[in-house]
């Protein structure tokens, strides 16, 4: 359940990294990668059932996604790793 | 083309967690989050630990709750600075709805406050509110091999009740095990045992709010 606020936080960041980055702004991105330690915080499902929504109508709308498992990370987060662009 | 982002999403949650803390502290606000499974005895842990130190400390209460504000209602009586957040279903309580719930109460006149989080023993244990201190109220009624089955957030807590001590004949569970099976997971947290209905078992749970509370504001 908590995945709905991990979904709105993951935007916020993407978003402000895309404002940020000349090769990101307004480009459509292919993949969006996730890590996470173990146990691991986040469901995917479950968060992507929040997710997909969220970013209707924005340039990650297309994107898919990948989850690693860190398991050294005993921290409990949630990691954005890194975003892919659509080939120009 | 890739882009490396390399960021914890829960900073979002984090840094308002941070200045939560730094508010209650410039405030000298002690501040314990409480956590547990539903109906582990949080709210009558409350009921008899205001009415025993209303007159020492000038409290406050956060009550986390799904959709009611049956909790509190329940602390009503005792006029303190009381402030309900719904989180219409959400699981588990976030830095900005405290901080919203801060803007509400006059810290200056507040020296404890306690925050009663959603009861859920999974999803909080990874929301910094800001607290000074985390602590569980683990029941007996729930078994005594919890600790292991909920690793995170028994390892994520400055102490451990276990409560309902009272019914333990009841329950085929001993206090003794259910204090073994938390060391598995938390070498480190403090471990009291009592029963919330019973304000004389409660002594131990008092003066670790006494010395907790003094050393947090020095940190
Ligand atoms: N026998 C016994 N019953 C207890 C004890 N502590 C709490 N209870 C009972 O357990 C039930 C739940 O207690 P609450 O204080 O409402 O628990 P809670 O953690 O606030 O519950 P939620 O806020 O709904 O998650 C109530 O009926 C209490 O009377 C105890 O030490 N011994
Ligand atoms: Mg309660």
């Amino acid at each position: 359940m908590h995945e709905s606020k991990i979904a709105e936080y993951v935007l916020e960041i993407l978003k402000e990294t895309a404002d940020s980055d000349d090769d990101l702004r307004g480009k459509d991105v292919k993949k969006i990668t996730f890590s996470q330690g173990i146990p691991p915080f986040v469901v995917p499902d479950s968060f992507e059932f929040y997710f997909t929504e969220l970013i209707r109508g924005t340039q990650f709308e297309n994107a898919a996604f990948e989850y690693l498992t860190d398991e050294g990370d005993l921290s409990g987060g949630f990691y954005i790793q890194s975003i892919e662009t659509m080939e120009d | 083309m890739e882009i490396k982002v390399l960021r914890n999403v829960m900073v979002k949650n984090n840094a308002i967690g941070g200045d939560n803390r730094w508010r209650l502290k410039k405030n000298n606000v002690f501040t314990i989050n409480m956590l547990s499974s539903p109906g582990a005895g949080k709210t009558t842990l409350l009921q008899n630990t205001i009415g025993k130190l209303q007159e020492k400390y000038r409290i406050a209460v956060i009550e986390g709750d799904l959709y009611t504000s049956k909790d509190a209602q329940a602390l009503e009586s005792f006029n303190i600075p009381l402030v309900q957040i719904n989180t219409e279903g959400g699981c588990h309580l976030d830095a900005r709805m405290i901080s919203g719930a801060l803007d509400s109460i006059n810290l200056e006149d507040i020296d404890l406050l306690f925050v009663e989080n959603v009861g859920n023993l999974v999803c909080p244990s990874g929301f910094d509110l800001g607290e000074n201190r985390r602590i569980l109220i683990y029941p007996l009624t729930e078994g005594d091999d919890k600790p292991t089955k909920y690793a995170t957030m028994f390892s994520k807590v400055d102490l451990v009740i276990i409560n309902k001590v009272d019914i333990a004949p009841y329950l085929n569970v001993s206090v003794e095990k259910a204090m073994e099976e938390v060391r598995k997971v938390n070498e480190t947290c403090e471990i009291i045992a009592l029963s919330a209905t019973k304000p004389e078992s409660l002594e131990d749970w008092f003066q670790w709010i006494e010395k907790e509370s003094v050393s947090a504001l020095q940190e």
